[in-house]
C-alpha cells in the first residue's frame, strides 16, 4: 500500500520532526518551570503581587499562538526565525498553567500545617522545601502536565516560523493537498501528547501512606522510553550536520511548494559546487524577507510583483520589465539586496474556477465571470485579501461584487473549490493543484494583475562572501519556463514527490550537467 | 498569695502593656504578664479572646501593635525570629503534623535542620516518643494519617520538645481527647514539664484542666487579662468572668477555703 512507501521514504524526516518537537516542548516546559516556580511561589506568598502576576500570564494565554509568534519575530535576542522564537512563545504559553498551579498548590497547604512549620522555626526556604512544595507537588505536576500537553499541540504551529517539528508535516500536507502528510503529522503529534500524559500520570503520587501504583509507574516508564527512543534513533538516521570549517550558505524559502522547489534547486546547485548549504525552508508570511534583512538567511526565491507591491509598498504596475528594473534598483538602494536574473516564468495571481463551471457557463475571461448572473461563493487566501494588488482592486477593476467572501488558508481554498464548497478562488498561475484538481484559470482580460516574475533575492554581503552563490544564481538565468514549473509543482502536489527529488531531476536534465560538474 | 517581684534573669516571658489589632479587631488591649522559669501558666479565655494570638506574640509570629514582649530578658524585636522559635517549643492548636512525613521525621525534622547526625537523631526521636508514651517500634514509621487524634497531639508535643527548649507554648494540646485519656495525659504532661524543668504557657478552654496542671491561671476577656492567680485562689476571685468560668465548670458554689 501507499503508506508503506510513504513511511519508508519519510522515515528520516519524520524522526527528525519528532526529535525537534520533543526538544521544543522539553526546552519550553523546562524554561517555564524555571520561571513559573519562583513566580508562583512569589504569587502565593505576596497577595499584592498575585493579581498582577495572574493578569499578565492570563493575558499572554489569550494571544493566539500564530499572533504571538508574529509579535516575537522582530524582537532582538528573543525573536528571529527558528527554534528560539518558538521556544520563547511556547514558554510564555506554558507559564500560565505552571504558575497558577504552583500558587494554588502552595496556597492549598492546610493552614495548620503551614503554621506549624512557621512556629517550629523553619526558615522561608525550609518551609518551601519541606512543607509547601512537597504538599503542593501533585497540583504542580498537574500544571506541568497541562503545560506539556498544550506545548505539544502549540509547537506544531511553530513550523510556520521555521522551527521545524511535526507541524511542518501538517502545514505541508495542507499545502500539497496530501492526506498522508497531514495524518502522519497529526497522529504523531497526538501520540506524543498521549505518551507525555502517561508519563505524568505515572509521576503523580497518592498521599502517603498509600503505596505507589506499579502499573502506572510502568506505564510512565514505557511512555518515557517511547518518547525518547525515536529521538535517539533520529540521531543515528539523521545526525545534525555541523560543519564548522566553512560558513554555510543559508537558503530560505517561503511556505509553499513552488518556493520550496526553487530553493531546493538553488541549494542543490550550490552543493554540486561543494558549498555547504543550510536549509531554512517554509518561512510563512513576510518572514523570508525579514530573515534576509536580519542576515538569518542569505538567499530565497521571490517574485518581482511581490517585491514591488507587498515589500516596497509601491502601486501595482503592469509592465514586467518596468517592475523588474525598478524593484531591482529599490532593493539595492534600500535594503542592500540583489535581485538576480528572472528564472523564466511568471506566477501571477490566477482566478480559478471548476472546469464544469467553465463549460456550463461558457466562461473564458474574468470579465465573463463578472457578467455571469451567478451568486459566486468566493474564498481567498489571507494574502490576496490584504494586498494592494489583491481583492479590493480586483473587485473594483472587474466590477465584481461578492457576498461575504471567505478569507481562509490558500491551500484550503483549492480543496474547497474542487469539493464544490466554493465557486471561485484566487490561486497562483503555476500551481500544480490547478492541473491536479482539474481547475481552470480565467484570462485576466483587463490585465489587472501585475506580473510576478520569479527571481532569487540574495544579500549582497553573502554574494561577496560566497562567490559560488552568485555563480549558481547566474546559471539559473531563464532556466525554468512556466510549463517546467507547473510540471514540478504538479509532481509535488499531485504525484507527491519530494521537492528534493524533483529538484535533482530538474538539475540532472540541465545542459551544464553534460559538461560535468566537479 | 501575690507572687513575689520576679528577678530579671528569672523571667522567661514578659509582656508589657501589649496591644494587638488584627484587621479591624482589637484582640489584646494593654495586657501585661510575666512568666518565671519553671512556671506552668494555664491561659483561659473564651473562643476568639486572643489566646492563640498571645502565644504568637511570644515567638514573634505576630508583632504587637503597642507595648513590648521580651523572652529571656531580651525584647523579641531583637531576636532573630528563626533562632527565637527554635528556642521555644510550640504545639499548635490542631497539631499541624506534616502529613507527608513519618512520625519520626516529623519529630526529627528540626534536629535534621540543625545538622545533627542521623544516629543521634534516631535515638532522640525514640526517647521523645517514649516520653510522650508512644512505643517507637510501633509509631516511628507511621504517617500522621495512620494516627488517632490523641496520638497526633502527643507527636505534636514530642516534636515541640525535639530541640529541648526551655520554654513551651501549648495551644489546646489535649482538646481532641476523651476525658479519661485527657486527664491522664494532663497529669503526665505536668509531671514531664516539672521533671524536665520546663516553663510552659498552656492554652485551654477548660477550667478543670487549668486547675489540674497549672501553677498559675490567667484569664483573657475582652482583650484584657482579667484574672491572674494561683489555682487555689482562682475560684475565690471577684472578677465576673472568673466567676462565670467557675460556675460553668460546676465549681462556682465551692465554699470559701
Ligand atoms: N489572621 C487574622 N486576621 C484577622 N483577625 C484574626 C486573625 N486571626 C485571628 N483573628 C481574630 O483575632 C481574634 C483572636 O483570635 P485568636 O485565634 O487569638 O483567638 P483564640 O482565643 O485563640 O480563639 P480559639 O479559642 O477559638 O482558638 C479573633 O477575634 C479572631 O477573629
Ligand atoms: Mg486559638
Amino acid at each position: 500500500m501507499m503508506w508503506r512507501e510513504f513511511l519508508i521514504e519519510n522515515q528520516a524526516a519524520l524522526l527528525v520532526a519528532w526529535r525537534e518537537q520533543v526538544w521544543l516542548v522539553l526546552a519550553a516546559t523546562g524554561l517555564a518551570l524555571a520561571v513559573g516556580l519562583p513566580l508562583g511561589i512569589a504569587a502565593a506568598r505576596l497577595p499584592k503581587l498575585r493579581g498582577a502576576v495572574f493578569m499578565v500570564v492570563n493575558m499572554v494565554q489569550t494571544v493566539p499562538s500564530l499572533a504571538l509568534f508574529g509579535l516575537l519575530l522582530p524582537l532582538p535576542w528573543l525573536g528571529g526565525i527558528g527554534a528560539r522564537t518558538a521556544i520563547v512563545a511556547l514558554t510564555l504559553y506554558a507559564l500560565l498553567p505552571i504558575t497558577r498551579n504552583v500558587a494554588t498548590g502552595v496556597l492549598g497547604v492546610e493552614p495548620s500545617v503551614r503554621e506549624a512549620a512557621e512556629a517550629l522555626g523553619l526558615t522561608n526556604w525550609q518551609r518551601l522545601r519541606h512543607v509547601e512544595l512537597p504538599l503542593a507537588a501533585n497540583v504542580i505536576l498537574a500544571g506541568v502536565r497541562t503545560a506539556v500537553t498544550l506545548a505539544v499541540g502549540t509547537a506544531t504551529i511553530a513550523a510556520a516560523i521555521g522551527a521545524g517539528g511535526l507541524g511542518a508535516f501538517i502545514f505541508r500536507g495542507l499545502r500539497q493537498n496530501d492526506n498522508r502528510l497531514l495524518l502522519a503529522g497529526g497522529i504523531l503529534t497526538a501520540s506524543l501528547a498521549l505518551l507525555a500524559d502517561a508519563v505524568f500520570a505515572g509521576l503523580e503520587r497518592q498521599p502517603p501512606p498509600a503505596p505507589r501504583s506499579m502499573p502506572r509507574r510502568l506505564a510512565a516508564f514505557v511512555g518515557l522510553a517511547l518518547i525518547f527512543l525515536p529521538v535517539v534513533w533520529s540521531y543515528r538516521v539523521a545526525p545534525p550536520v555541523v560543519d564548522r570549517r566553512q560558513r554555510p550558505v543559508v537558503v530560505g524559502s517561503k511556505d509553499f511548494t513552488e518556493s520550496v522547489i526553487l530553493a531546493e534547486i538553488l541549494a542543490q546547485r550550490l552543493e554540486e559546487q561543494g558549498v555547504v548549504v543550510e536549509r531554512r525552508f517554509e518561512l510563512g508570511g513576510n518572514l523570508a524577507h525579514e530573515s534576509l534583512l536580519s542576515g538569518a538567511i542569505d538567499v530565497y526565491p521571490e517574485y518581482t510583483g511581490t517585491a514591488w507591491t507587498a515589500i516596497l509598498g509601491e502601486r501595482p504596475l503592469t509592465d514586467p520589465r518596468e517592475v523588474y528594473a525598478r524593484a531591482q534598483r529599490a532593493y539595492a538602494e534600500r535594503f542592500g539586496l540583489a535581485i538576480g536574473p528572472p528564472l523564466g516564468f511568471r506566477n501571477d495571481f490566477a482566478i480559478l474556477v471548476r472546469r464544469q463551471t467553465v463549460a456550463e457557463r461558457r466562461l473564458r475571461t474574468i470579465s465573463d465571470a463578472a457578467r455571469a448572473p451567478l451568486r459566486w461563493r468566493a474564498g481567498f487566501g489571507q494574502d490576496f485579501m490584504a494586498r494592494a494588488d489583491g481583492y479590493a482592486g480586483f473587485c473594483a477593476a472587474y466590477g465584481f461584487r461578492f457576498e461575504s467572501p471567505r478569507e481562509m488558508d490558500l491551500s484550503l481554498t483549492y480543496r474547497a473549490l474542487a469539493a464544490g464548497e466554493l465557486d471561485i478562488i484566487a490561486g497562483n498561475a503555476t500551481d500544480g493543484l490547478i492541473a491536479a484538481l482539474d481547475l481552470v484559470a480565467l484570462e485576466d482580460d483587463l490585465q489587472y494583475f501585475p506580473p510576478y516574475q520569479a527571481v532569487y533575492v540574495a544579500r549582497q554581503a553573502a554574494l561577496v562572501a560566497a562567490p559560488p552563490l552568485a555563480e549558481a544564481i547566474r546559471s539559473l538565468d531563464n532556466a525554468i519556463d512556466t510549463d517546467a514549473m507547473r510540471r514540478m509543482n504538479a509532481a509535488a502536489d499531485g504525484a507527491r514527490r519530494a521537492p528534493r527529488e524533483i529538484a535533482a531531476d530538474f538539475l540532472a536534465a540541465q545542459p551544464w550537467e553534460a559538461s560535468g560538474a566537479p | 498569695m501575690p507572687p513575689p517581684a520576679p528577678q530579671a534573669e528569672d523571667l522567661q516571658v514578659e509582656l508589657r502593656q501589649v496591644c494587638l489589632t488584627r484587621g479591624a479587631t482589637v484582640v489584646l488591649d494593654g495586657v501585661s504578664l510575666s512568666v518565671r522559669r519553671g512556671e506552668l501558666v494555664a491561659l483561659l479565655g473564651a473562643s476568639g479572646s486572643g489566646k492563640t494570638s498571645l502565644l504568637k506574640l511570644i515567638n514573634r509570629m505576630l508583632e504587637p501593635t503597642a507595648g513590648a514582649v521580651a523572652v529571656e530578658g531580651r525584647p523579641t524585636t531583637e531576636w532573630d525570629p528563626i533562632r527565637l522559635r527554635r528556642r521555644i517549643g510550640y504545639v499548635i492548636q490542631d497539631a499541624g503534623l506534616f502529613p507527608h512525613y513519618t512520625v519520626a521525621r516529623n519529630i526529627g525534622l528540626l534536629l535534621e535542620l540543625e545538622g545533627r547526625p542521623a544516629a543521634q537523631r534516631r535515638a532522640r526521636v525514640d526517647r521523645l516518643l517514649e516520653l510522650v508514651g508512644l512505643a517507637p517500634a510501633t509509631y516511628a514509621d507511621r504517617f500522621p494519617a495512620e494516627l488517632s487524634g490523641g496520638e497526633r497531639q502527643r507527636v505534636g508535643v514530642a516534636r515541640a520538645l525535639a530541640l529541648d527548649p526551655g520554654l513551651l507554648l501549648l495551644d489546646e494540646p489535649f482538646s481532641a481527647l476523651d476525658p479519661v485519656v485527657r486527664a491522664r495525659l494532663q497529669q503526665e504532661f505536668a509531671a514531664l514539664a516539672r521533671e524536665l524543668g520546663k516553663t510552659a504557657l498552656l492554652v485551654t478552654h477548660d477550667l478543670q484542666e487549668a486547675l489540674r496542671i497549672g501553677t498559675r491561671i490567667c484569664l483573657l476577656a475582652n482583650g484584657k487579662l482579667v484574672a491572674d492567680a494561683a489555682p487555689d485562689d482562682f475560684l475565690r476571685l471577684d472578677a465576673p468572668e472568673a466567676r462565670a468560668y467557675a460556675r460553668a465548670a460546676g465549681l462556682g458554689a465551692a465554699p470559701q477555703g
